[in-house]
């Protein structure tokens, strides 16, 4: 998936687990940015009586690097507490919630919000209230309602949320996960069932749990500005997430101890998933994008550009027969876009090899007809130009390590793709149309829409 | 409202620790006894430790290697005969 489960460790630590990474210009407020980072994989709406919450245990940051070094320069940070007003009920409401304060909402959580400058920690808001899960239509009617109470406006405009969503990510799991099947071509797999088939929205009825944040761009450029110009030197920020817990648990007596230690981060969507292999996820994991050019050798030659050749025997020879290093995939996921290769857009960072989401802050929003497929397809409002929560970010790194991409960075050697690297995907166009146009998605803060509820799902 | 945070069963647990401790002092007399013995008292052990738990491990025993953590300090140090005694202490 995207980034749930991907690595040994974190798959058994969900609360920790960074699942997805967004960072865009705000198609409704074109001042500033929004971060959204996501976590606990593949929430089962009907997951009671304990519902998924954030960890107390865990701190959780938003990351900004704005001078191309991969250390992070500004960060959002958020640590959650839990409240209950009776521990005497098994519970989680002991009756309807019809607002945040409702004495029914039994298990409550808030949190604090920071920005980090170094050792400057400012306090943005404090105890501000998430919203319940999504029980169901008894216990928490009018949902919106309650989500909405839970979008907090704190000085200066910004805007934050911290509660549960429903999935942004699509991707046919079970399809991508059995060798590398993509339903609809899979009549060309190795292993070929007899027909091509739409695929299957794995994702559509899980919810996760997001932390939202809109602030002025200004805060994130290393000078203090708003950047305007596409190619300025302040206009292209990197953005990562990471998760951290206590150097020492004592199992037992409950005593946490030590420093913050990180033990799961996000920047491009299927990177540790699919880029780093198994034996270094973890380590991936607990390491800063400064620390990235251990894995740039796994970027260079991606095991899956060799498994699709193999895999869809006859399908991508002009991609089997490229051994050169894919700076391609170097500029998308570790450097950003130079000046030069797509007309009128960069998000070049500098050659540090970093994998981050990279963002130019000045390219303005795409407000009528947003392409999922995002900058290949000419909207440079989309991903890799940071990630919107629409974005088919599967498909788009997919069909680059497929050498989309590849003859614009080295026409002479990679003239031209092999024609499928412009048509694989895991769904259909209209299957992707539709998801982007459901309610899956809001227009407005926090973009991704209310959770499924239980009762309802799975349906 | 009952705060069911970790780091409010942290503190809990702190509490319930210190009691249990001041228990076993009140029974045997030992330990202030023992403190004494090297020139320091209850007090100052509490101020130094920050009233929080102090967690230590042997890395590398062989070469007299340890890590202590206090709050959210993490200190390296080696010291083979603290790791010595340690381990006899395990014992």
């Amino acid at each position: 998936m995207s980034s749930h489960r991907e690595a040994p460790g974190i798959s058994k630590d969900p609360v920790a687990d960074n699942t997805d990474l967004y960072a865009f210009v705000s198609p409704d407020n074109s001042g500033t940015v929004t971060l959204i980072a996501n976590y606990i994989p593949l929430e089962g709406p009907d997951g009671g009586p304990n519902f998924y919450e954030f960890g107390d245990d865990v701190l959780y940051e938003i990351n900004v690097d704005n001078d191309g070094d991969g250390d992070k320069d500004v960060s959002f940070r958020f640590e959650f507490t839990t409240e209950v007003l009776n521990p005497e009920t098994f519970l989680y409401n002991t009756g309807q919630i019809t607002g945040l304060n409702d004495s029914h909402f039994n298990r409550r959580q808030f949190y604090t919000v920071s920005r980090v400058h170094g050792d400057d920690v400012q306090v943005l808001g404090s105890h501000l209230a998430s919203p319940p899960v999504n029980i169901g239509p008894r216990s928490t009617p009018n949902y919106g309602n309650l989500a909405n109470a839970a979008i907090h406006t704190l000085s200066g405009g910004v805007k934050v949320f911290a509660g549960q969503r429903i999935e942004g990510f699509y991707v046919d799991l079970g399809s991508v996960f059995d060798l590398a099947a993509l339903r609809p071509f899979q009549s060309l797999h190795l292993i070929h069932p007899p027909l091509n088939s739409d695929g299957v929205d794995s994702t559509k009825a899980v919810n996760v749990h997001s932390m939202a944040i809109q602030v002025p761009k200004s805060w994130l450029t290393h000078d203090g500005s708003t950047p305007t110009s596409v190619t300025g030197s302040n206009s292209t920020i990197g953005v990562w997430a990471a998760a951290y817990r206590r150097k020492s648990h004592v199992r037992g007596d409950d005593i946490e101890s030590g420093p913050w230690v990180q033990v799961s981060r996000m920047g491009n969507p299927l990177f540790n998933e699919v880029i780093v292999p198994m034996g270094k996820k973890d380590r991936w994991n607990a390491v800063p994008p400064s620390e990235d050019n251990d894995f740039l050798k796994y970027v260079l030659h991606p095991e899956l550009a060799g498994l699709l050749p193999f895999l869809y025997p006859g399908v991508f020879p002009k991609l089997a027969a490229y051994t050169l290093p894919r700076g391609d995939l170097q500029a998308i996921l570790l450097t950003g876009i130079p000046s030069g290769v797509v007309g009128g857009f960069q998000n070049f960072t500098g050659p540090k090899p970093a994998d981050m989401l990279r963002l130019n802050m000045a390219v303005p929003p795409t407000t009528v007809n947003p392409n999922p497929l995002g900058l290949v397809a000419g909207d440079a409002a989309g991903f890799p130009n940071g990630r919107r929560v629409f974005d088919d970010v599967a498909t788009v790194e997919v069909r680059a390590i497929a050498g989309l991409v590849l003859p614009l960075v080295d026409p002479t050697n990679f003239p031209s793709a092999d024609g499928a690297a412009a048509l694989v995907s895991d769904f259909t166009s209209a299957q992707v149309a539709a998801i982007v146009g459901s309610a899956r998605y809001q227009s407005s803060f926090p973009y991704l829409g209310n959770p499924k509820d239980g009762f309802d799902n799975p349906s | 409202m009952a705060d069911l945070t970790r780091r409010g069963f942290l503190q809990t647990g702190v509490a319930t620790g210190a009691a249990s401790i001041g228990t076993i002092t009140l029974g045997s007399g030992l330990a202030a006894a023992a403190l004494a013995t090297v020139g320091v008292t209850a007090a100052e052990l509490t101020a130094r430790s920050n009233g929080q738990p102090l967690i230590a491990y042997v890395r590398d025993a062989a070469r007299g290697e340890m890590t202590v953590l206090l709050g959210h300090r993490e200190v390296a140090l080696r010291d083979p005969d603290l790791v010595l005694r340690l381990l006899k202490a395990a014992h």
